[in-house]
């Protein structure tokens, strides 16, 4: 193209425009893209369990579905209005179908651009009204255009490329079709391929989403590059001179640059298919013998662990000099290994400041690949290992990225082989557990909390405003969160508790009384039913986590973000106002997490919930008397139970059984959480008066919490509990 | 008169926007079906006359937007600069618009059949004979029937108003 084309060019553009925004099809498929992320808000929900989830992502998931299928059947309109109107012939009097084609698909993207804008300003005020406290503008704009305005710009883009290879409206629109069903039906287990509903699994309030969004940003290069290619492959299809679609493409072949751009675009894209950076490629099998039995050398051992992080917030990517003292007793040439997030690389080894061989066996396993060193003869060796790079996050995680591995200027976490190498068949040298000691500069906004019993001391500040910390813990591997968390120290039962939680919660756990409601919580539940397998030294930290779900060990539990959302303190299942539900979330520590329940049932109605939310009712009854709790609890449960059993369904199961198996299930998990959260707990209460009181059930819970775990099955089950109060299930029946 | 009725239902509802606004409250009643009524309304079968009726007057606030929808190209600008020619024919300009709005209001309840009939479908393919279509008539008519004769005056007061307005402009008596 010369200047005067490129002239001519914007001109039609300009001129495509003006018509495409004056026609008020246009404007009403504008309108209805504007107004889709309401339906995130009742009918697509796939985020659940934050605030930032619930108000942000849905809509926004809703609005690039909805989006992207309007704007995929506007641009099939468009570019078959020229020739459902024969106007096609009048246009290529004026430019060529390639120019005119370019313009209709530019033109179209130009709308969805305004589309986008209008979307971000109409439902600014809602979200900020709705996420509240924790409502960060640069989220909300980062969520939807990474999001919703690719997944328009893709489905105009697929559009076009298949109008111009088939020149049909009804193919091109169930073609369309299918590409939308594609990505939600069998490409949704393969984080990349799903265009239109990328793999968000949770979005947190309090912690950071960057992992998150890098991934879908990720998928949206590789779409684009993809899509790239293909819209210049289709091109070459645009029909031209009454040819058909073989003719077209001989005659538009002769312009080379576009199946070159094609070809290039293509390699590109399977090469970022191929090679993307986030996660690994650990096998399927989980219970691989090989994985586990290790061949220890017995000649080699360590005596203490040190690294030196140099996490790098922009990209997320973390690099480390590990420093480990080894005692080599053999006298010989030993090789060793060490355990290391497979994003890493490691580019140095040195023993004794001197370069030796080593080698990655690329054997992703668990998220942890194996480097192999070969260590000279001499005793006493310093092993220096300089790694780094993006980490990877374990592949049976793919759609869920982000819940392990956070590097970002909000906050990070890096646990074991993401942080540093774990010895893999060395042990440790000394009598007690070897000290593991790591140094690391974090932005001074950010605080560093350790798992366990392990410590963090803030060191010194570095001239760019970062800080110095250390971390302080014994064993090969460690466990850092890093964020904007603050710390509450109380005594309870006689156990000092550290509660570190971000600053975002701040005003919430001051207005219920978090301190109080611990203190209360560890004092209960520590008489009633004992103390927690995890206390160590009479201490224990409780952490928020970004993510849902806890574990815990070595003092330290860690709790996920969606206990104490503001949300969740007002419903009314869990308790009574937000004091009752926090108390309810921190019972789980021993309902839930000191002792475990099988949760591969989740319409199960015995779950951790039952004797939670019974311990929450007996707690309140303590402190505010039995008429509260009668009224708060116990009325409140068989009001729910009451109306279950003059369910349609349970009065006449034998329609349930008819109905296909998806309404069945519906119908099930439309009940699971008022038997989980009413019914079981009214059964324990049944159970309670069966057995003797209150006094035998505490003692009949006391025995069940400290009971000898089979690891091989560690649940506490229903059974167990009947078991342990000499009923069966029928004496428990409610009717 | 009846050539011209049946030539104004069909323009209603030859239309891609009929075509669409069907497509959509099919879709919000599958969707209502499928979450609500599925699990029968106050504790009865989700084929009772309780659960239909519930269904229907769920559907209510929508079929009444489209009621006025459909009949705003009774007193639309376009339909006021017609109007003007058509006052000039032969034929009475109150017929013809009671004509129109007839042909509309036939259009809206054949709409409502629609989501009538899509309901009793569903119910019949899940529960079979346990259904009565008698238990499902009753609600149509005690939901449906006041619905549309309250549509109907209410519109019928609005071009009523209108038409006088036109005849006036067409008079002379009356610029905008």
């Amino acid at each position: 193209m010369n200047g005067g084309d490129i002239v001519k060019f914007f001109s039609l553009l300009r001129v495509e425009i003006g018509r495409l925004l004056c026609r008020r099809l246009t404007w009403w498929f504008l309108l209805l893209t504007v107004a889709s992320p309401f339906m995130g808000l009742f009918f697509y929900c796939p985020i659940k369990g934050s605030v930032t989830g619930t108000y942000l992502g849905n809509p926004v998931l809703a609005g690039a579905l909805i989006g992207a299928v309007l704007f995929a059947l506007l641009t099939a309109l468009e570019l078959d209005r020229i020739y459902r109107t024969h106007t096609n012939l009048l246009i290529e009097a004026m430019t060529t179908p390639m120019i005119a084609s370019l313009c209709k698909t530019l033109s179209i993207l130009f709308v969805v651009g305004l589309a986008q804008a209008i979307m971000l300003a109409v439902w600014l005020p809602f979200s900020i009204v709705k996420i509240g406290a924790v409502f960060r503008l640069w989220r909300y704009f980062s969520v939807y255009l990474s999001v919703l305005l690719p997944a328009m710009i893709f489905a105009v883009f697929f559009t076009a490329c298949v109008y111009q290879i088939v020149q049909r409206l009804d193919l091109t629109i169930i073609l369309d079709g299918a590409f939308v069903v594609f990505s939600m039906t069998i490409w949704s287990e393969d984080w990349l391929l799903r265009w239109v509903n990328p793999a968000i699994s949770y979005l947190s309030d309090d912690f950071s989403i960057a992992r998150t969004l890098q991934s879908v940003l990720y998928n949206r290069l590789f779409w684009l590059l993809l899509l790239s290619g293909f819209w210049c492959f289709s091109f070459l299809c645009v029909r031209r001179y009454g040819k058909n679609v073989i003719g077209s493409f001989r005659r538009n072949f002769r312009r080379l640059a576009l199946p070159i751009f094609a070809i290039i675009f293509f390699a590109v894209g399977k090469v970022v298919y191929a090679e993307q950076p986030f996660v690994d490629h650990s096998k399927a099998e989980l219970d691989n013998p090989d994985f586990y039995n290790i061949n220890y050398n017995d000649f080699v051992t360590y005596s203490k662990i040190h690294v030196d992080a140099k996490p790098n917030f922009l990209t997320g990517s973390h690099f480390g000099i590990c420093t480990i003292p080894l005692r080599n007793e053999s006298g010989m040439t030993q090789t060793i290994s060490f355990w290391l997030n497979p994003g890493y690389q490691v580019s140095k080894v040195t023993v004794n400041k001197i370069d030796v061989p080593f080698r990655s066996l690329d054997n992703d396993e668990q998220n942890q690949n194996t480097i192999e060193i070969d260590l000279p003869a001499d005793k006493e060796l310093e092993l220096v290992m300089e790694y780094g790079g993006f980490p990877k996050e374990w592949n049976i995680l793919s759609t869920m990225q982000g819940s392990a591995i956070q590097i970002s200027q909000e906050g990070m976490v890096l646990a074991n082989q993401d942080f540093s190498p774990i010895p893999r068949d060395i042990v440790d040298g000394t009598d007690t557990l070897s000290p593991f000691t790591a140094t690391i500069a974090l932005p001074a906004k950010m605080n560093l909390v350790a798992f366990g019993n392990a410590t963090t001391t803030r060191i010194d500040k570095n001239a760019d405003g970062t800080v110095n910390w250390k971390v302080e813990d014994v064993g090969g591997s460690t466990i850092i969160y890093a964020g904007d968390y603050v710390s509450q120290s109380m005594k309870a039962a006689g156990i000092q508790i550290e509660f570190l939680y971000s600053e975002k919660h701040q005003r919430i756990m001051e207005e219920y009384n978090v301190k109080q409601v611990l203190t209360d919580v560890f004092d209960y539940c520590t008489t009633h039913y004992g103390a927690l397998s995890f206390y160590e030294d009479g201490k224990l930290k409780l952490i928020e986590t970004g993510n849902g779900g806890g574990y815990a060990g070595n003092g330290a539990s860690v709790m996920g973000e969606d206990s104490f959302s503001e949300e969740g303190f007002r419903d009314p299942m869990k308790g009574t106002g937000g004091r009752e539900v926090l108390a309810h979330e921190i019972v789980h520590q021993w309902w839930g997490l000191g002792n475990m329940f099988d949760s591969s049932d989740l319409s199960d109605p015995w779950s951790s919930e039952g004797l939670t939310v019974y311990t929450t009712y007996r707690m309140m009854k303590e402190r505010h008397g039995a008429a509260y709790a009668q009224q708060n609890y116990i009325d409140k449960w068989q009001e729910q139970v009451d109306g279950y059993y003059q369910n349609f369904y349970v009065q006449h199961p034998e329609f349930l059984d008819d109905l296909p198996e998806k309404y069945q299930i519906d119908m099930k998990n439309s009940i699971t959480n008022m038997r989980q959260y009413c019914e079981m707990p009214l059964k324990i209460w049944k159970a309670e008066q069966l057995v003797g009181g209150e006094a035998k059930m505490d003692e009949i819970l006391r025995e069940l919490f400290t009971r000898e775990i089979d690891y091989s099955y560690p649940y506490l089950t229903f059974q167990n509990f009947l078991d342990a109060c000499g009923l069966t299930e029928e004496d428990l029946n409610l009717d | 008169m009846i050539k011209i009725y049946f030539y104004e239902l069909r323009q209603t509802v030859y239309s891609k926007f009929y075509l669409g606004l069907l497509i959509l409250y099919l879709c919000y009643a599958w969707l209502t079906l499928n979450s609500s009524i599925i699990q029968g309304v106050g504790n009865t079968a989700p084929f009772s006359s309780w659960s239909f009726g519930f269904y229907l007057v769920q559907q209510a606030p929508l079929m009444s937007l489209a009621f006025l929808i459909l009949q705003w190209r009774l007193v639309s600008s376009k339909a006021k600069a017609v109007r003007i020619l058509t006052n000039a024919t032969l034929i009475d300009s109150r017929k013809y618009l009671l004509l129109q709005y007839m042909a509309i209001s036939t259009a809206w309840v054949l709409l409502a059949c629609c989501v009538v009939v899509l309901g009793m479908l569903f119910l019949f393919y899940l529960f079979g004979y346990a259904v009565s279509l008698i238990a499902l008539l009753l609600p149509t008519l005690i939901v449906l029937f006041p619905l549309l004769i309250f549509l109907m005056g209410l519109f019928w007061l609005i071009c009523i108003k209108q038409t006088k307005r036109c005849q006036k402009i067409t008079r002379g008596d009356l610029t905008f």
